[in-house]
């Protein structure tokens, strides 16, 4: 990212939050300054355990109007969102593969591929994130972020012989290799403006050459120990040497530009015990790094498929899952609706401050599009066709927001990222299940 | 716990059809329902290529006719079974058979049959539904019959991977189009040429066709509508065929019979070609290669079986909806019983 | 299955029995295993009904036992646990099952003798994150917690040291760099500190300063180097003029640190606001801490109102810490006495034999003088830079420390694509086994050294150093790694029981509960008990926190200790708070999961998973509309639920005088609890102490499942079929020498799969496989 040395950094990130600060564009990019368009930013946010269907569906379509009740919190931005229904996950469903549509629902959602039943032996697919990561990443200093609030359970099996790969990870970088969210408000901080905050430009060059050196030592290393491997030996490796070489890219990214990002915000310690303030700490960070252009592409799994997380903060002691499983009991269902309107709260918090933040004569939420969804319908039911989806954002103007688009049944939730790829320059003829692109999100 | 080797699962059938054109469409998918309820099959996915929401509505009204509203394959899943349907094709126009069934009021002034189907959104992409059946059969475990142009087959046979998944999936494709060895021109060909083309150059699998001239012998005795279904107050199918045409008349069964050789290739109801390949040509004439390695064949009529074959139809279409129970689920009284003994216990 | 069902299923088996009626000749099979199938089985398992998945009709065939061999094993078990024909159904005389299980059995064997043994594969294994921490403090003395910054280790089986689930991300990546850095530099400390000492407040306006209660404080402080730094306490008011002088101490992650005695009493000193400052040195490791001040057993605030206690009239307390460092350390730091073997300064033959010592140990076996030569450049290179010789070690150290070669444990074949060709391991590659199974760390000298000299196969050797490694305390790692997943006792960290149910629970308990199951672990492990006292023991370990959450009189202070048990309240694993924490929801017990919890860890047969839309219980009824077990049995009148659930739930409720946080009770809600229940073979018991005996009884499933479950540990990979014999082997081995502890552990030790490998299976299909329709 290109910033002119005079401008005071903290400067710009007033930004931040508040409705004050200088646009982005023109402040810190001479590069590509009003004429040019602010680049497009691609994100989803992803709960779990599907939703209590009856208090999210509306029931019309075109201008949003009366929204439903777990809708509600994003009253304030009616005007920025498109909701969408009908769209379908085929390979979520167990297509043979018997029990476990918590496993598979997360394993596909972005993958678009049914998921390998196994515990250890995990096959799933290239997830679409990182498909644009791998095309556009170059052009920022991380690929890709990936966030979560949930820390991955520590033990045993996750769901019906589904490795905990598929329910802890929405990105997948290799069929084999997910890519697990930072949860440590702490751990994103550091990745985002670096551990090493106090260096010196000269020590930190050195520094780097060091690291450098040593990257293309593990390397030479690395291909001497892959001479006669069996293959899961080598697969491995591979894994191993993929990593470092990413590692070696951020490097010369990093050197690109010597800029310093200033937070504007300590650095956190340790993760809040409260949910809201967890989700605003990680989203607050998150919004640095779009509205400087650190990253364009990212996942935020909210919590792991499949969680039980209970949450106190609003008076509910038992877990997400067993909720879900209300067998239409008023009492549970009343509580999972609670859930899901707490999760949209926060979702909603965090769209208005993208929105206060200024893009030349646009705002950062325009210029994104920012899925907001479940991976199963009605987590009582476990279906997967109808899954509870928003769009946030224009995505620079292509999305006519505002509506709610009801497709034909058995669409595939495919169609909808095949477009989104295409709005992010990655042209590719199919993804996952795809029957063809979507239309309905700019007006037809 | 699943332990090897399973039971054999019943054979799934995906139905294409453009409801509402001729009766035996009606009567094809109440046969297929009729197989369904001995266990000797699950319908597993339902279109209609007559770009019509009112023929859509149709094949709804006789799936719930037979399934309830969550149809049996699916209840599993809980899901009802939505209606595929084509966009564009021949023959949008409303017909009496559809009219006489849509547009039947009871005394209370609402509509005999319910059926979910409005607007375009509460059909389904016929070849997103087609594609997604397929992926949950086992495989070689599904047949296709095609009773109508093949309009929904030629966007099918365009989408990514499906010429494999069709491999591992389909044992057999019935359609009713063209005509044997003479080479018509046949109504459903003619109605989408290009598709017709599509299918027969480019389905990677087995094909049976039921020719024109076979299903012209083969009549649905006009007699049975009147006596073998009296013990349904209402019956759709019933009420389409008198509407249909002019009454009495025995129908012409072209599309039975394609679904009969799908389900029930034992019984052998029908000789087989030799195998061969059949094209279509442009003005929608069909041409019948002899070949050894061809994958094509077309229906023969057995003078010997044609009496089974009209037994057969005639009882399949009028047999009884199987309600389908979740298995294991205990009969009420029984749940009774046990509450009787826990109370006992504590 | 419901008297209903049952009686169709007789009808059914009529038809049945003349089907299997002309099968001719009659064979043993035919004789002992046939009749059985058709006249218990066939019933309900047959082409139509197909209960639970089984048509039993392939299995009347001899060959079936070597076609559908694990189908097999699961009908053999269930028959003789009596689980198998359900109690509706006419039962087979207890001769006629044993009759039946030692015949098949003896198929079993008789099949397995005819294939080759196998001794699997184990893909290459990441040091995961335990392993890196202890593996760095045996190589270089520096005190390194990866559970703090590398993302958590993904598990497979139960654990997370398994070879296949181990992945590295870019993240993980970029974690090892920078700690590379951070442990190479605080091992030979060659940096130069900062020329200024930093100073950060904790206070009101400073950094956050939490308050735990009147008279302690606590805060987070990421400390940048091993060094020494002055800690100053500011305090602001003062008490009466007879205030008696208190201890303040100062804890760091935990652990008491510094004490000293501070004045309470007025200060003659004149202030517009009463205030002291007390100030000390210490060294402190570099990185994030958590810092706790607080005056101890501080009795005079207790007799203060809020008010007072705020009032500087009226009391003395902690107002703010704050730091001042780096200052330099005295004296030389424990890693550079081990690395440094000679002064690196007399020239490249003594940085030659560092890094040649080093790598050897890092790398777990000898080095070629090429790889020192590759290291060696990197301290030339510092120099180039204009850097000293030991800034240069220093990035010889972290190059080792990212190289794949210290990450991995990857062992050899001759022919990795040949699995038919099995081979013994090298010494040195079952050197690293042995460690990293006992010690969840690299071997030492002694082991390094005999495995070098390929000595550890030697008559003797082996079993000697399991003893000696067992005794060593790294075997503590054992104790925590294995019984913490095996038990899933670590899942402690993660639950969080409701607070308002749940008052009594917090950190101090929740340590306590790991404690006593870690010691009890150990206990048995070092003193080679026999493994029944996992299930009951007269005895367990307990501070006084988990006394008295026990109930259990006279024990006083934190330290733990042996205590024999009075009552038959408690004893072994089952009785174990923390496993009956882990094993129950936020809010109430589940009979569902700790019976689930049972057969999966210490019976060793794992239930099937629930159908989709399996009904949850009302929150609000338990314990009011009825008792759970009431609730329950309505749930399982479900024919779905009911066949797996009379399993589960009749060893859940077995357990049910332990709440959710595992104290003793007798009443649920306003409900008695009802703890009886009987098991499959008839055998029935009325309370936890009954049940225990019962499992106590057949001993053999439970060696069968932690044996199980330690095989898989010590080799890092999941069991497959071929592994039975060997599991069947340790078993019997166990029995014959009195189900002793270490006796496993040195089997597993012998065992093939843990001595040799062979080459690997090419890729097996894609999952198509259990998509077919078998037996068409």
């Amino acid at each position: 990212m290109i910033t002119k040395k005079a401008l005071p950094r903290r400067t710009f990130l007033r930004g931040l939050g508040a409705a004050v600060g200088l646009p982005f564009l023109d402040a810190m990019t001479p590069a590509l300054s009003a004429a040019v368009k602010p680049p497009v930013r691609m994100g989803f946010v992803y709960v779990p355990n599907g939703m209590d269907v009856r208090n999210w569906n509306l029931d019309y379509e075109g201008k949003l109007g009366q929204l439903s009740r777990i809708m509600a919190p994003l009253e304030p931005h009616k005007e920025d969102i498109l909701v969408t229904s009908n769209l379908t996950h085929n390979n979520g469903r167990a297509l043979l593969d018997g029990a476990g549509d918590h496993g598979r629902c997360c394993g596909s959602y972005l993958t678009g591929v049914q998921p390998r039943k196994s515990a250890v032996d995990i096959k799933c697919g290239i997830s679409m994130d990182q498909i644009v990561a791998n095309e556009v990443g170059h052009k920022t200093r991380f690929p890709s972020l990936e966030l979560g609030l949930e820390d991955a359970r520590q033990a045993g099996d996750c769901d019906s012989g589904y490795s905990c790969a598929y329910t802890n990870n929405l990105a997948w970088r290799s069929e084999t290799q997910p890519l697990p969210p930072i949860l440590d408000p702490r751990a994103l901080f550091e990745r985002l403006f670096g551990a090493d905050a106090g260096l010196t430009p000269e020590e930190k060059a050195q520094r780097n050459k060091y690291r450098r050196s040593i990257l293309d030592f593990v390397q030479e290393d690395t291909k001497r120990l892959q001479t006669n491997l069996g293959p899961s030996d080598n697969r491995k490796l591979d894994e191993y040497l993929s990593s470092v070489r990413e590692i070696e890219r951020q490097l010369e990214r990093a050197e690109k530009d010597n800029a310093q990002i200033d937070p504007g915000m300590p650095k956190p310690y340790g993760v809040p015990a409260d949910f809201a303030e967890h989700f605003k700490l990680m989203t607050d960070m998150l919004t640095v790094a779009l509205q400087s252009d650190m990253s364009r592409v990212f996942t935020f799994l909210v919590t792991r498929e499949g969680t039980s997380r209970a949450y106190r903060e609003i008076g509910i002691s038992d877990g997400h899952h067993p909720l879900t499983h209300h067998q239409n009991q008023a009492a549970l269902m009343e509580k999972v609706s609670q859930i899901n309107t707490y999760h949209v709260k926060q979702f909603s918090d965090w769209l208005g401050r993208l929105k206060s933040i200024r893009e030349g004569d646009s705002t950062l939420l325009d210029n994104s599009m920012i899925v907001y969804g479940a991976g199963l319908c009605d987590g009582n039911r476990h279906n997967h066709e109808d899954l509870p989806t928003l769009i946030a954002g224009r995505a620079g103007g292509y999305i006519k927001s505002g509506r709610r688009v009801v497709y034909r049944k058995e669409t595939p939730m495919s169609n909808l990222f095949l477009t989104m790829m295409d709005q992010m320059g990655v042209k590719v003829d199919n993804f996952g299940d795809s029957t063809g692109a979507l239309d309905g999100l700019a007006l037809s | 716990m699943q332990l090897e080797p399973r039971p054999r699962p019943p054979l799934g059938v995906v139905f294409d059809c453009d409801m509402g054109n001729s009766i035996d469409d009606a009567l094809a998918l109440s046969v297929l329902y009729g197989l369904d309820g001995k266990n000797e099959c699950r319908v597993v996915s339902i279109s209609t290529s007559k770009p019509s929401l009112r023929s859509a509505a149709m094949c709804e009204v006789i799936g719930r006719f037979y399934a309830g509203a969550v149809s049996g394959a699916f209840s599993a899943a809980g899901r009802t079974l939505p209606t595929g349907m084509a966009v564009k094709g021949a023959h949008p126009e409303d017909t009496p058979m559809i009219k006489a069934v849509l547009d039947r009021v009871g005394a209370d002034g609402k509509p005999v049959y319910q059926h979910g189907i409005e607007k375009l959104v509460d059909t389904a992409e016929a070849e997103a539904l087609i594609r997604n059946a397929f992926t949950s059969q086992y495989d070689q475990n599904c047949v296709v019959v095609i009773t109508g142009p093949a309009t929904n087959f030629r966007k099918l046979l365009e989408l990514p991977g499906i010429k494999e998944l069709i491999t591992a999936k389909v044992r057999t494709l019935v359609v009713m189009g063209g005509k044997y060895p003479s080479g018509g021109p046949e109504y459903n060909v003619k109605l989408d040429i290009a598709a017709a083309k599509k299918l027969f150059a480019e389905w990677p699998g087995e094909i049976i066709a039921s020719g024109e001239e076979l299903g012209e012998q083969v009549l649905f005795p006009v007699e049975a509508i009147d006596t073998k279904f009296s013990w349904a107050a209402n019956h759709p199918t019933v009420d389409a065929y008198r509407a249909a045409e002019k009454m009495p008349y025995n129908a012409k069964c072209w599309d039975v019979t394609a679904v009969l050789q799908a389900v029930r290739p034992k019984e052998a109801y029908f000789k087989l070609s030799e195998p061969g390949r059949i094209e279509v040509m442009d003005d929608g004439r069909t041409k019948f290669t002899v070949a050894a390695d061809g994958k094509h064949r077309y229906m023969i009529l057995d003078p010997e079986k044609k009496a089974a074959v009209v037994e057969a139809m005639v009882e399949l279409a009028s047999a009884k909806p199987v309600v389908r129970q979740r298995r294991f689920r205990p009969q009420n009284e029984q749940k009774k019983e046990e509450k009787k003994e826990e109370q006992k216990k504590s | 299955m419901s008297h209903r069902i049952w009686r169709a299923c007789v009808i059914v088996s009529l038809a049945g029995l003349s089907a299997f009626a002309q099968q001719k000749p009659e064979s043993a099979f035919d004789q002992t295993v046939k009749p059985m199938l058709n006249r218990r089985c066939f019933a309900c398992h047959n082409d139509r009904m197909a209960s639970g998945g089984l048509n039993i009709a392939p299995f009347t065939q001899p060959n079936s036992v070597a076609q559908y061999r694990d189908a097999w094993e699961k009908i053999v078990a269930k028959v003789r646990s009596g689980e198998m024909p359900p109690k509706e159904a006419p039962k087979p005389t207890q001769e006629q099952i044993d009759a039946f299980a030692a015949f098949m059995e003896a198929e079993f064997e008789k099949a397995d003798r005819k294939v080759q043994p196998d001794p699997g594969r184990v893909t290459a294994r990441r040091l995961n994150r335990n392993e890196y921490s202890n593996t760095i403090r045996d190589l270089l003395v520096v005190d390194f917690r990866a559970e703090k910054d590398f993302p958590t280790d993904d598990s497979g089986y139960g654990f997370d040291n398994i070879g296949d689930v181990l992945t590295i991300s870019p993240m993980l990546m970029d974690k090892y760099v920078r700690a590379a850095e951070r442990i190479s530099a605080r091992a030979i400390g060659a940096d130069p500190l900062p020329k200024k000492p930093l100073e950060v407040e904790f206070s009101g306006k400073g950094q956050p300063l939490r308050k735990i209660d009147r008279s302690t404080v606590e805060l987070t402080h990421e400390i940048g180097w091993d060094a020494e730094y002055q800690i100053i306490v500011q305090l602001p008011g003062e008490r009466a003029a007879d205030a008696k002088p208190v201890e303040m101490g100062f804890w760091m992650d935990g652990k008491l640190i510094h004490k000293m005695m501070v004045e309470t009493k007025p200060s003659k000193l004149v202030y517009f606001n009463p205030m002291s400052v007390e100030e000390f040195k210490l060294a402190l490791p570099e990185g994030d801490h958590v810092f706790r001040v607080a005056f101890i057993n501080d009795e005079f605030v207790k007799t203060l109102t809020d008010k007072e206690a705020r009032d500087q009239k009226k009391n003395k307390y902690i107002g703010a810490v704050t730091f001042v460092g780096p200052f330099a350390m005295k004296g030389e730091r424990a890693s550079r006495k081990k690395i440094l073997i000679c002064d690196p300064a007399t020239g490249k033959a003594c940085v030659n034999k560092i890094l040649s010592t080093l790598a050897r140990r890092a790398y777990r076996r000898p080095v070629t003088p090429g790889e020192v030569a590759q290291l060696v450049k990197f301290v030339d290179y510092a120099k180039a830079e204009g850097q000293s010789v030991e800034q240069g070690l220093q990035l010889a150290i972290q190059a080792m420390l990212v190289s794949p070669k210290f990450l991995f444990r990857i062992e050899r074949d001759a022919n990795p694509a040949d699995p038919g060709k099995v081979h013994a391991i090298s010494d040195l590659e079952l050197a690293s086994r042995l460690s990293y199974f006992l010690w969840s760390s690299m071997p030492d000298e002694q082991l390094l050294a005999l495995a070098e000299k390929n000595q550890l196969r030697e008559a003797g050797v082996l079993d000697a150093q399991v003893k000696r490694m067992l005794a060593d305390d790294r075997s503590a790692a054992f104790a925590e790694n294995f019984a913490g997943q095996w038990l899933e006792t670590r899942n402690l960290d993660s639950v969080k029981p409701d607070p308002v149910k749940f008052a009594d629970w917090g950190p101090d308990l929740r340590d306590a509960m790991k404690a006593e199951t870690r010691l009890f672990f150990e206990n048995i492990l070092r003193n080679n008990r026999p493994m029944s006292e996992f299930l009951d023991a007269d005895y367990t370990f307990v501070n006084d926190r988990l006394a008295r959450h026990y109930g259990i009189e006279g024990v006083e202070g934190p330290e733990f200790r042996r205590v024999q048990l009075a009552t038959d309240q408690r004893g072994g694993i089952l009785s174990h708070a923390s496993v009956l924490t882990v094993s129950s929801y936020p809010t109430r017990t589940s009979p569902v999961i700790r019976g689930k919890y049972l057969l999966q860890n210490v019976l060793g047969a794992p239930p099937p998973e629930p159908p989709p839309d399996v009904p949850s219980l009302d929150e609000e009824a338990v314990g009011n509309k009825g008792s759970l077990r009431q609730q329950l049995e309505q749930h399982r009148s479900n024919a779905i639920c009911a066949s797996c659930h009379a399993r589960m739930d009749v060893l859940g409720f077995g357990l049910e005088n332990y709440d959710a946080i595992g104290r003793w009770r007798t009443m649920d809600g306003k409900f008695p609890i009802d703890v009886s229940g009987t098991f499959p073979n008839g055998k029935s018991f009325t309370t936890p102490a009954g049940m225990r005996k019962l499992l106590v009884d057949n001993l053999q499933d439970f060696t069968r499942c932690i044996t199980e479950k330690m095989l898989t540990y010590a080799l890092g990979r999941g069991l497959e079929r071929y592994d039975r014999r060997t599991v069947n082997g340790i078993v019997k081995a166990v029995a014959t020498d009195e189900y002793k502890f270490q006796t496993l552990i040195s089997e597993v030790v012998r065992s093939l799969p843990f001595q040799n490998r062979r080459g690997e299976v090419s890729r097996r299909r894609e999952g198509v496989k259990g998509k077919e329709i078998a037996g068409r």
